[in-house]
């Protein structure tokens, strides 16, 4: 073994966070390299063996890097979402006809479907250990899979009645898990890989949103709102990301235009602002919650026709519903806790220094955050039925799975946060030349 | 070339390794070479103590690490300072001041052989 290893060895040993060695070693590697060559044009006679010597011991600075690289468990976020998954399953009784009254524990545990939500904090768990960077280079699969399921729900699926017929994992699968998730991690993957934005990646997105919202009214049903979603949060992030100064004008008007499709969409904005019997209809959803009587009644019938039609999925109704069965100290204590959960979640993304990191954080955190504000928006009938779920939250155990797998992510890259570089971009802000993007 | 005792260099190592980052972006080696030139060798690290202290400002938020192709034609990590970082840095060099013109004030112009 020479003893630049013997040096690098010894280092890397006492570091005990693993995924820091590499990075670690790398740069006390180059270190030795500039050292040695300076000696070498000293004349120095062994200059490798002088240059490390010159590093010193390499116990105590082992020993030091140790202390600054510890790996960083976010203990408040992983509270939150436990928290929440037992409040969803709490909730969840309301829907039945006498709720948790009178039913024992056992009869409780026995009407939820636990295997997807042992697999979820299982995937969970998982995904913290692994390196989330390997994501970028399934970026190709990531996207052409999302948009192979999008292709497949538009052609194949004629009407919702047929939609409805098909098996419950089918279409969780397509149209959940699939799109937005898919696409979430393969648009990440292709902004990063960019560098910087282009026209052509703009209007690419702006093609996509126009698919995702006439995906929306091919079939009146609301699931690919998640897809809508997903795009909109990555794309939101993608331009807060970018060097905007160096973006071409059209693209930037395509981008923009490209989120206001996806807003007016997902807020189904339009039919709402025109029609009065909207705001009769929050009133008398507000009126009912606050007399405690459950709210199960369907969405007026404008919501109910024509090219905005939207079904009344049990889904968006859950807290309403625990509302009126268990009194507002349980919405109220669901809403902060969906709101401290987002907060820790930007907060700690924003701290991120690797920039394909912060940018998956912060879609996925965006993702989170625009499902929570839309169904709190429609728990207090200001916004129409969504059928969007509360993360963690609703009776769709895939759509727990799908969402453990996206926060297991978001473990990941805050884990590795104290080692991982930034990317080449920063170096077109402060006006050192530009450099080749990390491979 | 004088002996600094390990606790004097370890409290300004930090601040000299964060005002030589302000100045300009640079990678390991070159914050060691600049330093040793700017002190006349007076501050001459142990090369493998640097990135502890580089880490820990990263760590702290008070610098940014980026990959870029060096002159040498090869890829380094480069440091640049942060909004935070420039902050942390007048407060510290503030701090400095008073301490080293307290320090003279106690031992005055005094000798010692």
């Amino acid at each position: 073994m020479s003893k630049r290893d013997e040096y690098l060895n010894s280092v890397c040993r006492e570091v005990r966070f693993r995924a820091a060695r590499k990075y670690v070693r790398q740069e006390l590697s180059d270190h030795i390299d500039d050292k040695r060559a300076q000696l070498e044009q000293s004349g120095a006679a062994d200059a490798e063996a002088e240059a490390i010597k010159a590093m010193g011991s390499a116990v105590q600075t082992g020993q030091a890097l140790n202390a600054i690289h510890k790996p960083r468990v976010e203990w408040g976020v992983i509270a939150c979402v436990l928290a929440l998954a037992v409040a969803g399953f709490i909730a969840q009784q309301a829907f039945y006809p006498n709720g948790i009254n009178g039913a024992t524990l056992a009869m409780m545990f026995s009407r939820i479907d636990w295997l997807p939500v042992i697999v979820g904090l299982g995937v969970m768990s998982t995904l913290m250990f692994a390196d989330y960077s390997w994501l970028i280079w399934l970026r190709h699969a990531c996207f052409g899979l999302a948009l192979a399921f999008i292709a497949v729900y538009l052609w194949f699926v004629p009407d919702e009645a047929y939609f409805r017929s098909l098996p419950r994992w089918y279409w969780e699968v397509v149209v959940i898990i699939a799109p937005a998730m898919l696409f979430l991690l393969g648009m990440s993957g292709f902004i990063q890989r960019h560098g910087k934005w282009r026209v052509r990646d703009m209007v690419l997105l702006l093609g996509l949103s126009a698919v995702s919202l006439f995906a929306m009214f091919r079939v009146s049903s609301s699931f690919t709102l998640l897809l809508a979603v997903a795009e909109l949060s990555m794309l939101l992030v993608a331009l807060a990301a970018s060097s905007l100064a160096s973006v071409h004008k059209a693209a930037r008007t395509a981008a923009c235009a490209a989120a206001i499709i996806l807003i007016l969409s997902v807020l189904r904005i339009p039919h709402l602002i025109v029609s009065s019997a909207h705001i009769e209809y929050s009133a008398a959803h507000i009126h009912e919650m606050l007399s405690g009587a459950p709210i199960v009644g369907p969405s007026p019938a404008y919501l109910q026709d024509g090219i905005w039609k939207l079904s009344d999925g049990a889904n968006s109704q859950i807290l309403t519903s625990s509302i009126g069965a268990y009194g507002w100290l349980f919405g109220a204590g669901v809403t902060a806790a969906y709101c401290a959960l987002l907060i820790l979640m930007i907060s700690r993304s924003l701290k991120v220094s690797h920039a394909y990191g912060r940018m998956l954080a912060l879609g996925v955190c965006l993702y989170f955050g625009v499902r929570i504000i839309l169904s709190i928006l429609y728990t207090f009938g200001i916004a129409g039925s969504l059928s969007l779920e509360f993360p963690f939250f609703g009776p769709s155990s895939i759509n727990f799975l799908t969402d453990c797998a996206l926060v297991g992510v978001l473990l990941s890259v805050w884990r590795r946060s104290s080692f991982m570089p930034r990317d080449a971009s920063a170096s077109q802000v402060s006006g050192v030349s530009p450099a080749q993007p990390i491979q | 070339m004088a002996n600094i005792s390990k606790g004097l260099m370890s409290g300004s190592t930090g601040l000299m390794v964060l005002h030589l980052i302000a100045e300009r972006d640079m990678y390991g080696y070159e914050i060691v070479r600049e330093l040793e030139q700017r002190s006349d060798s007076v501050f001459t690290l142990k090369e493998g103590t640097l990135y502890p202290v580089l880490h820990g400002l990263e760590n702290a938020g008070l610098v940014q690490s980026y990959m870029q192709t060096a002159q040498s034609g090869k890829p380094r990590k480069y440091y640049r300072v942060t909004k935070t970082g420039k902050a942390a840095l007048a407060d510290r060099k503030a701090e400095w001041a008073v301490f080293s013109k307290s320090v003279s004030r106690v031992i005055g112009d005094l000798c010692y052989e």
